[in-house]
């Protein structure tokens, strides 16, 4: 058998078999395998993530020892370091928001409503402190997975009451928007109808955390009161698991089973189903 | 027709590689989880070397007040010195326990002597072992925690058959003494 590959004009032809694949379609199909492979580790990584944590016990906040920690407690803000969300205008330490506008499209003579992105922001402070009865730590958020995710939303999530003004008030407000971007979203054609969404962690809200605890780099060696001042929270040299949620452990266990299960499935049907093309279009079937 | 022994070839391939990873991540966890005991042995063992090292400074500093409390000072250097002797777990784990309940003793005893009480020495003393005591309490839970977690993993299934290959046996727990079990008399 014969399989060597070789190019002949736009396409590839396989030497004794009589399929063909587009160049463009080749690259595709090849890039959707690659696609289902990289799903599927990452799937493998929370999977590894949800062991990791199943089998870590939960430090209380007073006796954490250097080295990856488990912990759970309530956010106090760290200085200076608060956010105000841009909707509900709420201080906090972390944010998501989302703006809809119900937009009208006509086609071929008929007018078909979808909603499209007028705005969408997430933002986290660099420093925090997280609580528990027994002391406060400090976490430093760069690098840190869980929080900074993209939210898949159902309809009923999203809540109603903002209008055009309201919007277009949010966006100039934000300084950290380009101006180009502010004038393609307050601009853009459609309705009044908006629908908004948005997910901020406050002070004394719950917080799950797994990190590296090491040294805190804002207390001088010897000067901390307690044990628990020395240390920060942050994302490991060695060690890369660096996860915060507003969920508790419990919760955190159930999302990463969930992910694992579906990366993994639909990283092998991705892989399984772009490889059968592309056997079918070497005219390998 | 080679299209369907490339596909299923390719399937048997991803089977082989799940199940590889997922040995490989059974017997990284189990290998993970007893070193984390062993970390967790350790770091309790930062602490009860910190509180033997503030025990003589503590001596020191009530010797000179509690002169009819001999007994409880002979106790807890005892205690001490029991401590820095102890190689295992279990002598640790005992010696820890004398030194809990002969401190116990002493601050109890120190309330009888309101000189004691008000030396700016002492106090600094014991907040800082009670400090210890706290922190210690933490880490015998850390420590209990991480080895229910191992002592569950290896006789669970799969990873049962990793263990035993491993030659993976369970892990003690630190226990309370029966004297920290009993319930305290409040008499009046």
């Amino acid at each position: 058998m014969d399989i060597s590959f070789h190019w002949e004009g736009p396409t590839i032809h396989l030497s004794g078999q009589s399929g063909s694949i587009n160049p463009i379609a080749s690259i595709l199909l090849y890039s959707g395998f690659v696609l289902g492979a990289f799903i599927t580790f990452k799937g493998y990584q929370w999977f590894r993530l949800k062991r990791i944590i199943e089998n870590m016990p939960k430090s209380k906040i007073r006796s954490i020892a250097m080295g990856l920690v488990e912990i759970y407690g309530k956010v106090k803000p760290y200085g200076d370091n608060v956010l105000i969300s841009p909707i509900g205008k709420q201080n906090c330490i972390y944010y998501a928001s989302m703006i809809d506008r119900l937009i009208k499209i006509r086609e071929r003579g008929r007018i078909r409503e979808e909603w499209r992105s007028a705005y969408v922001k997430m933002k986290m402070v660099p420093y925090f402190k997280i609580y528990d009865e027994t002391g406060e730590v400090l976490v430093k958020t760069e690098g840190s997975k869980g929080l900074m995710r993209t939210i898949k939303l159902n309809p009923s999530d999203y809540k109603e009451g903002l209008n055009l003004e309201a919007v277009k008030k949010i966006i100039e407000d934000d300084n950290e928007m380009p101006k180009v971007m502010k004038i393609l979203m307050a601009g853009a054609d459609g309705t009044d109808k908006f629908r908004y969404y948005e997910i901020a962690v406050k002070p004394e809200d719950n917080l799950y955390v797994i990190g590296d605890a090491g040294r805190n780099p804002f207390v001088e060696s010897g000067a901390a009161q307690k044990s628990e001042e020395a240390i920060m929270i942050s994302k490991g040299k060695h060690e890369n698991i660096f996860y915060i949620s507003e969920k508790d452990e419990a919760g955190v266990i159930k999302k990463l089973k969930r992910d694992s299960l579906l990366g993994i499935s639909i990283g092998v049907i991705v892989m399984v189903i772009s490889l059968t093309i592309i056997l079918i279009k070497l005219g390998l079937f | 027709m080679i299209g369907i022994f490339i596909i299923a070839f390719f399937v048997i391939v991803i089977i082989a590689v799940g199940v590889i990873f997922y040995v490989v991540s059974i017997y990284n966890g189990l290998v993970t989880l007893k070193n984390d005991i062993i970390k967790a042995l350790g770091n309790i063992d930062v602490l009860l070397k910190q509180r033997t090292d503030e025990l003589p400074k503590l001596i020191a500093s009530v010797k000179g007040y509690m002169k009819h409390e001999k007994d409880v000072l002979t106790e807890l250097t005892k205690a001490r010195t029991a401590m820095m002797g102890a190689k295992t777990m279990a002598a640790k784990a005992k010696a820890d326990g004398e030194i809990s309940g002969a401190l116990k003793t002493l601050f109890a005893v120190a309330e009888n002597y309101p000189n004691l009480k008000a030396n700016e020495n002492f106090i600094q003393l014991q907040s800082r072992i009670s400090g210890i005591e706290n922190e210690l309490a933490d880490r015998r839970e850390f420590y209990n925690d991480s080895t229910n977690n191992y002592n569950i993993r290896i006789q669970s299934f799969p990873d049962m058959f990793i263990a035993n290959m491993m030659k993976l046996t369970q892990k003690e727990m630190f226990k309370i003494s029966e004297e920290d079990r009993k319930d305290v008399k409040v008499e009046f």
